[in-house]
């Protein structure tokens, strides 16, 4: 099952390791995905949701009253709790206190909220989409994520390496026969050919040049961490990888430069 | 490079719970490669080229790309962080390594030192160049 399929036929959770892997860029690019499906179920959806008792009592304006009418049944034991605090120097007993007399409606239920929580968590219904990216530390902490999501039941339906390296055109192309000095000037005599007249200073292709084959060792290294969390993981679940764009992708048209890796061949336009 | 949060983290430090904050470490900038009109030609050079050195050269100039776009981005982050966060800055290089291991902790290590012996000497950040080990 490919990616696209996972998020097609599925609730979708978004689990990602730490900070800068990019899991609000492959959110977005997911749900706009999403909406661009004609997903049309969802206004009705969110209907339901503001339909429920909960919500309804926070919109209700009488209900500030009935609130009210619970802290007066309450102050018996704010006044111990304000005695204590006085004792202890502790002020954030009473705050407590007020938070879930406020609150009370919402932690009603709430073990059998949780647990229903857990049900849609662990159905067939839902699927966990790990976002990482290749580094050692990251992959080390998806790794570790995704073990203890399987210890725990949960369904990894797919992983998205994200800010990767590894869409090398080098890569099996006579520079891999080549000594690193060898294939330095190989690729400077190309670099040379390409600029043409007016030549350049060999500094200049001495900069573009090293600058490849930086990136092209850190690509070679993010590969074989792919390789080796892919294979861990199993056959069974798909990964894809979305390149690292040189810009931010704080827009529609930047998601959208996401979808063809994150989907396969044309993105979300395969579908018409 | 984090940085709404990061200037977040300092003001929380600094104003919530008053802890003494010395030194702001910007880690993983990029500085940029070739200049961007030369990068370009190289890219329209590359087409002209037969086969596989067409490859060659545009991937030579993609990488140049993404590394002066990277470069444009931290300059932007480090501008916003230098503005919100009065604190002497020192900054620490993407490193480039297969693996990341003792001989890219020990080039960070050295990079720190000299960084801060030039800020106690008074003399500004140190120029670094990617070694390319």
């Amino acid at each position: 099952m490919s990616l696209r399929e996972v998020i097609a036929r599925h609730r979708v959770v978004v689990c990602v390791g730490s900070g800068g892997v990019g899991k609000t860029t492959a959110a977005a690019a997911i749900g706009l995905w999403g909406a661009r499906q004609d997903f049309l179920e969802a206004p009705r959806r969110l209907d339901d949701f503001l339909d429920r008792r909960i919500i309804r009592w926070f919109v209700r304006p009488y209900l500030s009253a009935t609130w009210s009418g619970m802290r007066v049944l309450n102050r018996t034991v704010n006044f111990v709790l304000r005695r204590l605090e006085e004792a202890t120097g502790v002020s954030a007993l009473l705050s407590i206190s007020e938070f879930f007399t406020a609150m009370g409606g919402l932690f009603d239920g709430f073990h059998a909220r949780v647990e229903r929580a857990y049900e849609i968590l662990l159905g067939a219904e839902t699927a966990f989409v790990l976002v990482t990216c290749p580094d050692e530390q990251v992959l080390g902490e998806a790794g570790y994520l995704s073990g203890k999501m399987a210890a725990l039941g949960m369904p990894l339906k797919g992983v998205i390496f994200n800010r990767t390296h590894t869409d090398s055109a080098l890569d099996g192309s006579a520079l891999d026969g080549q000594t690193a000095e060898g294939g330095r000037e190989l690729l400077g005599r190309i670099v040379e050919r390409a600029l043409g007249d007016p030549g350049v200073s060999p500094s200049d292709v001495r900069a573009l040049v090293e600058n490849c084959l930086r990136y092209r060792r850190l690509g070679h290294g993010e590969a074989r961490r792919m390789a080796a969390f892919a294979r861990a993981l199993g056959s069974v679940v798909p990964t894809v990888r979305v390149p690292n764009f040189p810009h931010d992708l704080h827009d529609v048209a930047g998601l959208l430069e996401t979808h063809p890796h994150l989907f396969g061949e044309g993105g979300d336009g395969a579908r018409g | 490079m984090p940085v709404t949060e990061t200037i977040e983290t300092y003001t929380s430090l600094i104003q919530t719970l008053g802890l003494p904050v010395g030194m702001l470490v910007v880690n993983r900038f990029h500085p940029g490669t070739a200049d961007t009109d030369l990068v370009e030609r190289l890219r329209r050079g590359a087409g002209e080229l037969p086969g596989i050195e067409a490859l060659v050269a545009d991937e030579v100039a993609r990488r140049a790309a993404e590394e002066n776009g990277w470069a444009a981005i931290n300059r932007d982050q480090l501008e916003r962080l230098r503005a919100a966060v009065p604190l002497p800055t020192l900054v620490l290089p993407a490193i480039f390594a297969e693996e990341f291991g003792a001989q890219e902790v020990a080039r960070l290590s050295w990079l720190l030192e000299v960084e801060c012996a030039a800020g106690r000497e008074g003399r500004g950040r140190v120029q670094y160049e990617e070694a390319g080990t």
